[in-house]
């Protein structure tokens, strides 16, 4: 009987030794992973530097294609893209980046820059103003900045509470309980930005026009109407979706149908 | 005799023309003395060749009112100044002349040009005298020498080749003059007036006229067709054409009395060399015709299955269409071309309505018109031929392009279609359509200059691809540990805010622990062998204990009423006044500090155990 249970003591001892040996490989793969992707990257940048745009733009696709992502990558293979001359390709990889780091100077800089390439010059129509400050303040952190933002916030939010009910000092209980009202509001618009932002990254309600030129279509039919042309480098935003057709509106307004082959989901 | 002479001179001459240099022009009138009203005829022979051109001379002085030619004695017919038919051996031009002024006129020499040598006629001196200065019976003579030409001699007629067209159908209206005289020169007065037609002339103009002869209730005649129209009725209902008008000289043959003294000089047989124009001669006379009126009965085209681009194209036609190429870059210019050919109203076909992609430059349409005017009617194609210049590369679909007409053979509509056609244009070399339009579009371009910022150089932290930490697990689990150790401690401090409810149940237990405190105090104070604090808290310690224990506010308490509750709690007497004894000892030893450590560590020691029996006495 001692040896049974010796037997199975060893057996756990040895499936002990298997999760943390596993466990321990996954965290080194991932380790040796990063550092692996890291270095491709610096090797990319250097291609970059030396002018060899089309080599750094496959070991920057390496990267993403191992699936992994960052704001400054993607940066990095819109500039590839522009210096390439693929304008469409170069504006797509920017508004990725944007997304993950909405609040980057240079980043914006060079959608700018690019955009000045494309050939479609759409007025934007002012939002109401509340709608702009929201999406301004929102565009200050990433979604998952905002995330840790809520985090803490909240935590705030329940110290403070704590302390209220704590504590017997009137004057406490004063800074307490303001402090919980800023945190509770600030918590509750935190994640109305936080939202924003997420569904702004995750919705994939913005496009960009591949195709040199393309006529939008009153309705998702072939032979309807010809609305308004757009060309190669323009972003719309994706409203509906049928079948083969996406339902795009641009930022002037105007409303139309494309086949969803004439552009590439931000 | 005279006749024969003149003959055999003219045999002799014809003779000598193959020596080409026996050539001879010579100018003769009829009369050297005509009066302002009268007609004068110049005549000018040319013997001996042929003539490849005859330049008359001015006839300053005179008006032409006609002119004929005549060869070799057969008809001559001049259309418009030009010979139409003529024939070998002597030539003659006879104008026939009005004076316009009285006096003295000379009539300068013509010329022609034989096998390339220019020959040159004598003048002519005539004088013109007022009317009276000669006898009138001489010009009722002449004129009445001249015999009114029948109608039944010359006429024209219009003929249509089909009453009952539909609308839009071709048919050909032809003017035939029919005469039995000869007719030096016509001329048509009023083109009829097609109104509801679109009319096109088949016949060319200077273009031989065909002869035929005809015979009508057994009278021949020599058979011209002067006009010929296509006609294309553009609307229904009965169409009327109008007659079409002409003016013609009818040459006559008239036979003058030789009364003259000059034209008996010029019989006498030594001048005979002289062709003698009065012995047989053609007097010219004016002739206005005009032919029959036409009506025309339209059939409309069937409205039923008329197609909606039909624009009123009837015959029969087929349609073609060709690009030159399909693939090319931008800027490049493709050849589109649309050919639609066959019989019928060709002209009157439209340019097709195409519709191009906003982003293919194209212009008008090259309009080539290969239309065939032949007798029969009018044929051909008419050829459009489309610049196309894309301007942005992509894929462009032209549209097909349909041509509806009107089949006469078929009897119905047909819609052609000509086939779809793609074009793929590449991005050209350079900075093609951006450029053409950019320039255009964003003039207000500022940072012309500028380039994007340079590559991210720095480290930067990768994480999975579409993973986000907002709305992920660990989020939510770090938004609800913090709130659940907040809900712990609330839970907690409930019970505590509970018991901090019953401050006397807080107090009696509170009091151990606030007399141990006190106590530790003195300890330290003790072994520092600081007396008056050391007894200050063991005062504090005993007083404050027993305050707490009993629930007796401090400043309440009196030694008095705390014997008495004590007592009231079932305290053994002999410990309340053990107790009483070390609080007086402390009380009377904190304004008089003495003793001995040990003797203080005897009452620290006894006090402990004190509050330890009444810990478990008082309930």
């Amino acid at each position: 009987m001692n040896n049974v249970f010796s037997i199975n003591r060893d057996s756990f001892l040895r499936y002990v030794r298997f999760i943390v040996c596993g466990l321990l490989f996954v965290v080194i793969g991932f380790r040796v992973a990063a550092e692996n992707n890291q270095n491709v990257i610096d090797k990319a940048n250097q291609l970059y530097q030396k002018g060899k745009y089309e080599d750094a733009l496959k070991l920057y696709k390496k990267v993403i294609d191992s699936g992994f992502e960052a704001a400054e990558l993607y940066y990095n293979i819109g500039n590839a893209y522009y210096k390439t001359n693929n304008i469409p390709s170069a504006i797509l990889y920017f508004e990725k980046a944007k997304k993950l780091s909405p609040n980057d100077d240079a980043i914006d800089h060079n959608i700018y820059i690019a955009n000045l390439k494309t050939l479609d010059k759409i007025e934007v129509i002012p939002k109401f103003f509340i709608a702009r400050w929201f999406n301004k303040i929102g565009d200050f952190y990433s979604t998952d900045r905002w995330a840790k933002a809520i985090i803490f916030s909240f935590i705030i939010l329940l110290l403070s509470l704590s302390v209220f009910i704590f504590t017997r000092s009137v004057f406490l209980k004063k800074l307490s309980f303001s402090l919980m009202l800023i945190f509770f509001i600030a918590t509750v618009f935190i994640f109305v930005f936080a939202q924003i932002q997420y569904s702004k990254v995750k919705d994939n309600k913005e496009a960009i026009i591949f195709l040199p030129s393309v006529t939008t279509k009153s309705s998702p039919d072939e032979k309807s109407t010809d609305l308004f042309i757009l060309h190669e480098g323009t972003k719309v935003k994706i409203t509906d979706n049928i079948n083969e057709w996406s339902e795009i509106k641009l930022p002037n307004g105007s409303i139309g149908w494309l086949k969803s082959n004439s552009f590439e989901v931000i | 005799m005279n006749k024969n002479l003149n003959i055999l001179i003219i045999t002799f001459l014809i003779l000598f023309s193959n020596a080409s240099y026996s050539q001879k022009l010579t100018a003769s009138a009829n009369e050297t003395q005509v009066f302002i009203n009268s007609q004068l005829q110049v005549t000018y022979s040319l013997t001996g060749g042929s003539a490849d051109n005859f330049y008359p001379p001015s006839f300053k002085g005179f008006q032409v009112v006609g002119q004929s030619t005549s060869s070799g004695g057969g008809m001559t017919i001049i259309v418009n100044g030009k010979v139409v038919q003529g024939g070998g051996g002597e030539e003659q031009w006879i104008y026939f002349l009005v004076p316009t002024s009285i006096g003295k006129f000379t009539i300068d020499a013509a010329m022609a040009t034989v096998n390339g040598k220019k020959i040159q006629s004598n003048t002519l001196t005539i004088e013109v005298v007022s009317s009276g200065s000669k006898t009138a019976k001489q010009q009722n003579q002449s004129n009445q020498n001249i015999p009114d030409v029948k109608d039944k001699d010359i006429f024209v007629k219009a003929f249509v080749n089909k009453n009952n067209p539909l609308q839009g159908e071709q048919i050909i209206v032809t003017y035939k003059i029919y005469t039995r005289v000869p007719i030096s020169q016509y001329t048509i007065d009023k083109l009829s007036q097609f109104s509801g037609f679109w009319s096109q002339d088949l016949l060319k103009e200077n273009e031989k006229i065909k002869q035929s002869n005809e015979t009508i209730n057994g009278v021949t005649y020599v058979v011209a067709e002067i006009r010929k129209v296509a006609l294309f009725p553009q609307k229904s209902g009965t169409l009327t054409i109008a007659p079409l008008e002409i003016e013609c000289l009818a040459q006559i043959k008239i036979k003058t009395k030789r009364n003259d003294p000059f034209a008996d000089f010029f019989k006498d047989p030594f001048f005979s060399n002289f062709p003698d124009p009065f012995a047989e001669s053609y007097q010219n006379v004016k002739k206005s015709l005009k032919s029959n009126a036409l009506a025309i009965n339209v059939k409309p085209l069937p409205s039923a299955n008329k197609p909606d681009d039909f624009k009123g194209t009837v015959g029969s036609f087929s349609l073609s269409s060709q690009i030159d190429k399909t693939k090319l870059k931008t800027n490049e210019a493709a050849n589109l071309k649309f050919t639609i050919s066959g019989t019928g109203n060709i002209k009157l076909v439209e340019k097709p309505a195409l519709s191009f992609p906003p982003d293919l430059e194209t212009y008008d349409p090259k309009i080539n018109d290969n239309i065939n005017n032949i007798l029969s009617g009018i044929s051909g194609s008419r050829t459009f031929e489309y610049l196309v210049i894309p301007r942005s590369a992509g894929t462009f679909k032209i549209k097909p392009v349909s041509f509806s007409y009107f089949d006469l053979n078929k009897n119905k509509y047909i819609t052609l279609t000509s086939p779809e056609y793609t074009l793929r244009v590449e991005k050209g070399s350079g900075n093609e359509a951006g450029a053409v339009v950019t320039g255009i579009n964003k003039e207000e371009l500022k940072y012309l200059g500028s380039d994007i910022q340079f590559i991210k150089n720095q480290k930067f932290a990768l994480k999975p691809l579409g993973i986000y930490f907002y709305n992920s697990l660990n989020f939510y689990l770090l938004l609800l540990i913090p709130f659940l150790l907040f809900l712990i401690f609330v839970f907690l401090n409930r019970k505590r805010i509970k018991e901090n409810s019953n401050i006397v149940l807080v107090k009696y237990k509170r009091a151990t622990k606030v007399a141990r405190k006190h106590l530790k105090t003195a300890n330290k104070f003790l072994k520092e062998n600081n007396k008056e604090k050391f007894y200050d808290e063991m005062f504090k310690a005993m007083w404050g204990y027993i305050g707490d224990k009993l629930s007796i506010p401090v400043s309440d308490l009196t030694k008095d009423n705390m014997v008495e509750t004590l007592k009231m709690k079932n305290v053994e007497e002999e410990l309340i006044n053990k107790y009483l004894e070390i609080l007086n000892y402390c009380e009377f030893a904190r304004f008089a500090p003495s003793g001995e450590l040990t003797e203080m560590k005897n009452l620290y020691s006894k006090t402990i155990d004190l509050i330890s029996e009444l810990e478990q006495k008082i309930k």
